[in-house]
């Protein structure tokens, strides 16, 4: 069976950290009901009075329904989706853009190293949501505003940690000798440097998700993020806190959903640091 | 016949602390050595004595802060890295950290073979099998990983590595250091008979006085960054002149301790004199105020007042100095037996 290593390499990881391994569980769950929620028998997110408005949940409507009478749990869902979604794209694209600034400036030292360095320094300065407010105010507001945002709020962690494995793994004598018996750049960084310094940049990627959920939800809080009738589970708390005197299971069905997919990411980026720590791997060893 | 690496007076100093109060360490001073075609040159001296700089200033790692280095009769910093792949090698001290974790180890062992050849994979992993029984290592090997092998066998996969290209010059940098003593016996026969066969020229650098006289041609015995005594395997052992090798010998168990022992001070020498003046068992006033002249005899030279005065009293054409004429030290010099490999 295919799943047969997967299976076999989660039994390692939830040795070593029980709590990150229900937390992984926990978050593929969410990511497949957010992913195949059109499939399941649920109300369409946007068809507007399919129930009584504000009707409080029940067997029937988990998360009640809101002012316009749509299903709440198919709104959350949705929400999710493109919460995840967008966090997941622009993390993958800071990851991508961090590893390769990171090691450029590990690489190159000096001049270009100060440059980066200090401009990470600079960006990393900023508070997330007054960099979103920022960028929101260039580009406007929607989708690509969240991603740039989540983007800047997660890069220069990732290239900062990346030039500090990668500044390591440059000094040892492995790179030395591939140095020596004349290996271009490109051949250095790609295959010695890159494949020894994956640990701490896939511990960073997995807390950076968690980041780029809090920040879209921030930001669409503000209703800067995706826009109606698209929702994210940021929007729906801000529809919900209108109502959150009246009808405050408005906000549960969104805010548990959020706090369990952040506490979730956070345990298993814990999770990856555990698992990963040579320490640990030569405590097994002996 | 062209000597293969040719280091000129070299000095290296590195600087620290801040810039208004710098430090300044001379890892390297005014050294001069001769590397010639399938020789190998022994450098021993304790640690901080500036073997490591030396022989990352052979392989072009280290700038110099003054003097020449060439390889193969062209100055070091006139070649290009591209002209150069394929004939510097170098096997590190610590086996651990030599190999790329991430590579299985016919990966490592081709890598530099692809650099400087572009051979196909088929044609590299050949090559690679065939260089990986000539180390001993079974054909296996290959496909594991590093962290899966002991420190000898990893040992081996880095001398494979070295040799693969068929370098001119490969630095051996405590090779043999991080390894029990029986494994060591190994990779020094290995180290021998693969040097016989491909003939490479080589530096090898080892605090084990043992281990040098059983693989070098020539050794050269350094202290803070300068040579004390440079001579032919068989003199160094035999006669060796200098206060500081005989202290080091003394050290390692090879010639009595009495009178040879060297004094624990960790104050740098004087700056007008003689290194090694507060630590030396047979400093005369002279060694603080004049810098040691150069003493050359048969295959050797060396840098002592009392070695150079000693040469004086002698019959003065370039013999041996006999013991007696060392005057000061007055100690027994009887070699004890050594049980070496092979």
């Amino acid at each position: 069976m295919i799943l047969q290593p997967v299976i076999h390499h989660w039994r390692d990881f939830n040795r070593a950290d029980r709590l990150a391994g229900t937390a992984s569980v926990t978050m593929m769950v969410l990511i497949l009901v957010a992913l195949l929620a059109p499939l399941l028998p649920l109300d369409p997110p946007d068809q507007v009075a399919a129930h009584p408005r504000l009707s409080e949940p029940s067997a029937d409507l988990v998360f009640g329904s809101d002012n316009l009478g749509r299903n709440m749990l198919s709104r959350v869902l949705q929400g999710a989706r493109i919460t995840i979604l967008l966090s997941a794209i622009a993390v993958l694209l800071a990851s991508v853009a961090g590893v390769a600034i990171g090691l450029i400036a590990a690489y190159s030292g000096k001049a270009l190293d100060e440059i980066i360095s200090r401009f990470s320094d600079i960006v990393f300065s900023f508070p997330a949501v007054l960099m979103g407010l920022l960028i929101t105010a260039i580009v406007g507001p929607g989708e690509f505003a969240a991603i740039c945002a989540i983007i800047l709020v997660t890069l220069p962690p990732i290239v900062r940690v990346v030039r500090a494995a990668a500044m390591e793994v440059t000094g040892t004598d492995y790179v030395t000798i591939a140095w020596l018996s004349g290996a271009s750049p490109a051949r250095l960084l790609l295959v010695n440097v890159l494949p020894n310094i994956s640990v701490p940049v896939v511990t960073q990627v997995a807390y950076s998700i968690s980041i780029g959920m809090l920040v879209e939800s921030a930001l669409s809080f503000l209703g800067l993020g995706p826009q109606p009738p698209a929702a994210s589970l940021g929007s729906l708390l801000r529809e919900g806190s209108v109502y959150i005197t009246v009808a405050p299971w408005l906000v549960f069905g969104p805010a548990i959903f959020l706090v369990i997919a952040i506490w979730s990411t956070n345990l298993i980026g814990e999770g990856l640091r555990v698992f990963f720590d040579p320490v640990r791997a030569r405590c097994l060893e002996e | 016949m062209t000597t293969i690496i040719s280091i000129r007076n070299a000095s290296v100093q590195f600087r620290s602390g801040p810039p208004w109060a710098p430090r300044i360490v001379n890892a390297l001073h005014n050294v001069s050595i001769d590397i010639k075609p399938r020789q190998i040159v022994g450098l021993v001296g304790e640690s901080g004595s500036g073997k490591t700089t030396l022989g990352r200033v052979c392989l072009g790692l280290q700038e110099l802060t003054s003097g020449t280095i060439e390889f193969s009769g062209t100055p070091i910093a006139k070649l290009d890295r591209k002209q150069l792949k394929g004939q510097l090698a170098a096997v590190l001290q610590n086996p651990r950290m030599s190999l790329n974790p991430s590579l299985r180890v016919a990966h490592s062992v081709a890598e530099p073979l692809k650099i400087d050849r572009h051979l196909s994979a088929t044609e590299a992993r050949k090559q690679v099998d065939k260089m990986l029984e000539r180390v001993g290592l079974a054909s296996g090997v290959g496909n594991r990983f590093p962290n899966e092998l002991s420190g000898g066998q990893r040992q081996r996969v880095s001398i494979a590595r070295a040799l693969i290209t068929n370098p001119k010059f490969i630095l051996f940098d405590e090779a043999v250091s991080a390894l029990d003593v029986s494994v060591q016996a190994q990779i020094l026969n290995l180290l021998r008979e693969l040097q016989s066969s491909a003939g490479f020229a080589a530096l090898f650098i080892s605090h084990d006085l043992a281990a040098t006289r059983y693989v070098c041609d020539r050794v050269v015995v350094l202290y803070h960054g300068g040579i004390m005594e440079e001579c032919g395997r068989r003199m160094l052992y035999r006669e060796a002149r200098h206060p500081y090798t005989r202290g080091l010998q003394a050290a390692s168990g090879l010639i009595d301790a009495a009178g040879t022992a060297l004094k624990l001070d960790d104050r740098a020498g004087p700056s007008s004199g003689c290194a090694l003046f507060r630590r030396c068992p047979v400093s005369m006033p002279r060694c603080e105020t004049q810098l040691p002249p150069t003493r050359t005899s048969g295959e050797g030279s060396v840098f002592c007042h009392l070695v150079s005065d000693a040469g004086a009293t002698s019959s003065g054409d370039g013999d041996p100095i006999s013991h007696d004429a060392r005057g000061a030290a007055q100690t027994p010099f009887r070699r004890r037996s050594l049980h070496m490999p092979g």
